[in-house]
């Protein structure tokens, strides 16, 4: 009895012994499972493998993202994937952050909207652009609603007297994000710009109207502040007027968008945004190098096509024009500048929208010029976060962040990558084989027939 | 007083006579329809609710089935039809037709108050094996069933007091009817705007701004509403309340699949009702993981389909039952049948058929046809069959009348040469009501 005993106990013991230095090393990853299930139930996926280009930070290679109810939960190198979770293998892939169009034109509405009718319910999820977005790599858009100025999605109407109507009303946007077939997690902000036409602020007239609204919105936050100063009761009645958005401008509560090309527009743009103290992303720049000094203190950001050119203006002695060393000029300045696509309006005629491809390729024209590659990265995707006020959501693959990632078969700026899968809110969306709408190939299968030739 | 009392006499004479003559008619001519029955002999029977007799009798009678089975004995009285090799099945029950022009125009369009059955469409319509329609209005409106009988104008609505039916897209006014109306919200002043994320870091000058959109949004709401159930809001009110409880289907148009998904958001909050939804097979393809969680029924053209944006087919009834949807068929037309590819060809009858005979024409002796393609490319028989009948019945709240060969059912069936999804066969005869009303004499 005593020998069996004995026996069992040394059994025992054995077992806790060979136990112990077993189950030490899988502790780091068997608890962080049971630590984020308290949080949040829902499942894990983990890519792994992948060159991540985090965008705000450096560079991980062969590194892993856990993804879990839409959200990137981490990021980095040696992270033990938990058990259970789905591995999506991207060995020798590059992850990116999803792609962010500032512009694009109707995409994924199809409802009218505009008066009682709310963008939120006009969604069409299988707008087959989407999918085409998705396939070039772009997860976000900022899309435009409505023709822009009197009609659209303006919120307030035009109480001024003297400025033709609706000329600094705001053209309608929306942002919505790629999700293919899904309206959950699609819309995601309403006008995230007080977007002017630039022919607006054109001329002598425009500047003298724009002016007067500008001061009219000063006068109506001074009203306020008296009222509110006085309480409620105050006089109610004789509260000026104003457009509600420009209002919003001057408190620092939305930024200006516009588009100015030439030094003088850009001047223009700049001595409005100093004496009344808003904020402008301007669109274009293309003689923004000439005067980057000058962006920069303004606080100006911009909206580049590294691509078009603009010849220099006939009769000026100086010098004029654009050139493709834009967004150097810009990035040494400390300008902050997003890169868009070459039309204005997006169009999606060709196979997967030709001009839409080009937006890591118009970045790969800005590093051409003399641009960095991580700012020409930046430009697609945390500088328009930022613009748009969604950096907290978007633009860079950190934890917390949604999770918009990119899979891509090679360098996120080489004209040869394709979209290889693209993850929106943590979810595939678009799958290059599965979807098949950009050419499905092999390219080792020529590295192969080289190899065979020699 | 005498002569008043005479007038009086004489005027209860008046009234008095033709009435007993009346009732006298009426009762010979009740007689005259129990003792006569119609009898189909040996026939193979598809039940729809027993499955498929092999050789049987039915024996019909006052406008009502009153026997099937291969054992039932046929009165003395009965007319016999000897149906020998034949098929008999229940007549084919459209739940979503625009027959008879019932276009609407107003708030709220009650299709049996606007109902015109003197119409060739309807005449037109008796070879195709169509024995009754649920007439549906193109907006929001109720419907009505009617059953096929040109001869008998006065008495072919058998239901006036149909579904609800709702078109719906997605825009916020379309929307909004849907809303009110499943949370029986009376509309008008109390119209409320949409729940709208709002911004974060509000300051003063926004928050105003916001005040003057809600304004905007009430105002909108309250124009939306009066557009919406309102105005003869007490014609639909009950009618949603019903549809509320699930007593009866609520029948909706879907513009495209992404009014689906928006379908889907609300009716998640609304378990008990039960939706019949007018679609096509590429939008049920996008969809169908929605369409799994509110689980409608599917009012489908039984026609193959491609997916969307692509050159594959798709047998959207057959996607849709595996999916465990119910499906009823809607738009069967001989016109459909013509159009199929191989129709004709694989027929034999390009050499066969007369020169002066039009597509429709040729087509029309086997319009189960299109539906016999999607039971060819895999969609159970069964299911097929149900499509074209029970189910019909089922969203109309008639399933106790129509769409199955059983006892005390009205007797609107057809007759077929041999199996209804052989292309073969031929529909020879059609009964609605006890009655025969076409003959295939070709």
């Amino acid at each position: 009895m005593i020998l069996v005993m004995l026996g069992l106990a040394i059994a025992a013991s054995t077992v806790i012994a060979q136990d112990r230095p077993l189950r030490r090393p899988p502790q780091p990853p068997q608890t962080t499972p049971e630590e984020t299930e308290e949080e949040s139930p829902g499942p894990i996926i983990a890519i792994v493998g992948g060159k991540i280009y985090t965008v705000t930070q450096e560079i991980i290679r062969e590194g892993t993202i856990l993804v879990q109810d839409g959200k990137i939960l981490k990021a980095g190198q040696d992270l033990a994937v938990p058990e259970g979770a789905e591995v999506i293998d991207a060995a020798g892939r590059h992850l990116v952050p999803g792609f962010i169009a500032l512009n694009a034109s109707r995409i994924g509405v199809s409802g009218t909207t505009g008066g009682q009718n709310l963008v939120q319910d006009a969604l069409n999820p299988f707008d087959q652009n989407m999918q085409y977005l998705l396939g070039v790599g772009i997860t976000t858009v900022c899309s435009s609603t409505g023709a822009g100025g009197q009609r659209g999605m303006r919120r307030t109407p035009q109480p001024t007297p003297t400025a033709p109507e609706g000329v600094f009303g705001s053209t309608g946007q929306i942002v919505l994000k790629m999700t293919y077939g899904d309206i959950e997690g699609m819309f995601v902000k309403e006008n995230p710009f007080y977007a002017v036409r630039s022919a607006s602020f054109r001329g002598g007239l425009n500047c003298f109207n724009w002016r007067e609204e500008l001061k009219r919105a000063q006068s109506f936050i001074k009203a306020q502040d008296n009222q509110t100063d006085e309480g409620e009761g105050g006089r109610r009645g004789q509260r000026p007027s104003a457009n509600q958005d420009v209002v919003r401008l001057l408190q620092g509560e939305a930024v200006l968008r516009t588009d100015a090309q030439t030094i003088d527009q850009i001047r223009d743009m700049i001595i409005f945004s100093r004496s009344y103290g808003y904020r402008i992303i301007l669109e274009g720049v293309d003689e923004g190098w000439l005067i980057a000094d000058e962006l920069g203190p303004a606080g100006v950001a911009a909206i580049i096509t590294p691509r078009s050119t603009m010849t220099p203006q006939a009769g000026r002695e100086e010098i004029t024009g654009g050139t493709m060393e834009l967004a150097m000029h810009l990035e040494r300045a400390g300008v902050p500048f997003a890169i868009n696509a070459q039309s204005g309006s997006v169009s999606l005629g060709g196979m997967a929208g030709r001009d839409l491809q080009g937006l890591p390729l118009q970045a790969m024209f800005a590093v051409s010029g003399g641009c960095s590659e991580k700012s020409a990265l930046a430009a697609l995707t945390i500088v328009p976060a930022r613009m748009m006020g969604l950096q907290d959501r978007i633009g860079s693959i950190e934890a917390g962040k949604d999770a918009d990632i990119l899979i891509l078969d090679g360098h996120p700026l080489d004209y040869k990558t394709y979209v290889e899968k693209a993850l929106v809110n943590g979810k595939v969306y678009y799958d290059r084989a599965a979807a098949r709408i950009l050419p499905v190939f092999d390219r080792s299968f020529y590295e192969q027939q080289i190899k065979i030739d020699k | 007083m005498k002569i008043y009392n005479q007038k009086t006499h004489f005027r209860r004479w008046v009234v008095e006579i033709p009435a007993v003559v009346a009732l006298l008619t009426i009762l010979a001519w009740g007689q005259e329809l129990k003792e006569r029955a119609v009898a189909i002999r040996g026939a193979a029977i598809e039940t729809i609710s027993g499955g498929r007799i092999e050789k049987g009798n039915v024996v019909v009678r006052g406008g009502k089935i009153e026997a099937v089975g291969a054992e039932v004995e046929i009165p003395d009285d009965a007319r016999v039809i000897e149906a020998e090799g034949m098929t008999v099945m229940p007549g084919i029950i459209d739940p979503y037709s625009r027959a008879g022009g019932v276009t609407g125009g107003g708030e709220f369009v009650r299709v049996a108050d606007q109902f015109y059955p003197y119409q060739e469409v309807f005449k037109q319509m008796l070879p195709w094996g169509i024995t009754n329609l649920s007439i549906t209005p193109s907006s929001l409106g109720q419907t009505a069933v009617i059953a096929i009988t040109p001869d008998l104008p006065k008495t072919m609505v058998i239901n006036k007091d149909g579904n609800l039916f709702l078109p719906v897209t997605n825009s916020t006014s379309s929307l909004r009817v849907l809303r009110d109306g499943l949370a029986l919200r009376p509309a008008g002043p109390q119209g409320q705007g949409p729940e709208i994320p709002t911004r974060a870091g509000r300051g003063r000058g926004q928050r105003r701004g916001d005040q003057t959109q809600q304004q905007q949004r009430q105002r909108a709401g309250q124009r939306a509403g009066q557009q919406a159930a309102g105005g003869p809001s007490s014609m639909a009110d009950p009618l949603w309340a019903k549809v509320v409880k699930g007593e009866q289907y609520l029948i909706v148009d879907v513009a495209n699949s992404a009014t689906i998904l928006y379908l889907g958001e609300i009716l998640e909050k609304y378990p008990e009702v039960k939706v019949a939804l007018n679609t096509n097979g590429s939008t049920v393809f996008e969809t169908l993981e929605t369409l799994k969680k509110f689980k409608p029924l599917l009012i489908l053209p039984p026609r193959i389909e491609n997916q969307p944006n692509r050159q594959y087919r798709i047998n959207a009834a057959r996607i849709a039952h595996e999916a465990g949807l119910e499906v009823a068929f809607t738009g069967l037309k001989p016109e459909a049948a013509a159009a199929m590819p191989g129709m004709r060809a694989g027929r034999g009858q390009r050499a066969a058929a007369p020169p002066t005979r039009g597509a429709s024409e040729v087509n029309r002796d086997v319009p189960l046809f299109p539906v016999a393609y999607l039971v060819k490319a895999g969609l159970p028989r069964e299911i097929a069959l149900l499509a074209l009948t029970l189910k019909p019945a089922q969203v109309m709240g008639l399933a106790d009348r129509l769409g199955t060969m059983e006892p005390q059912k009205d007797a609107n069936l057809l007759i077929f040469s041999g199996d209804p999804l052989d292309p073969a066969s031929r529909l020879l005869r059609v009964m609605v009501e006890g009655k025969f009303v076409y003959e295939n004499k070709n």
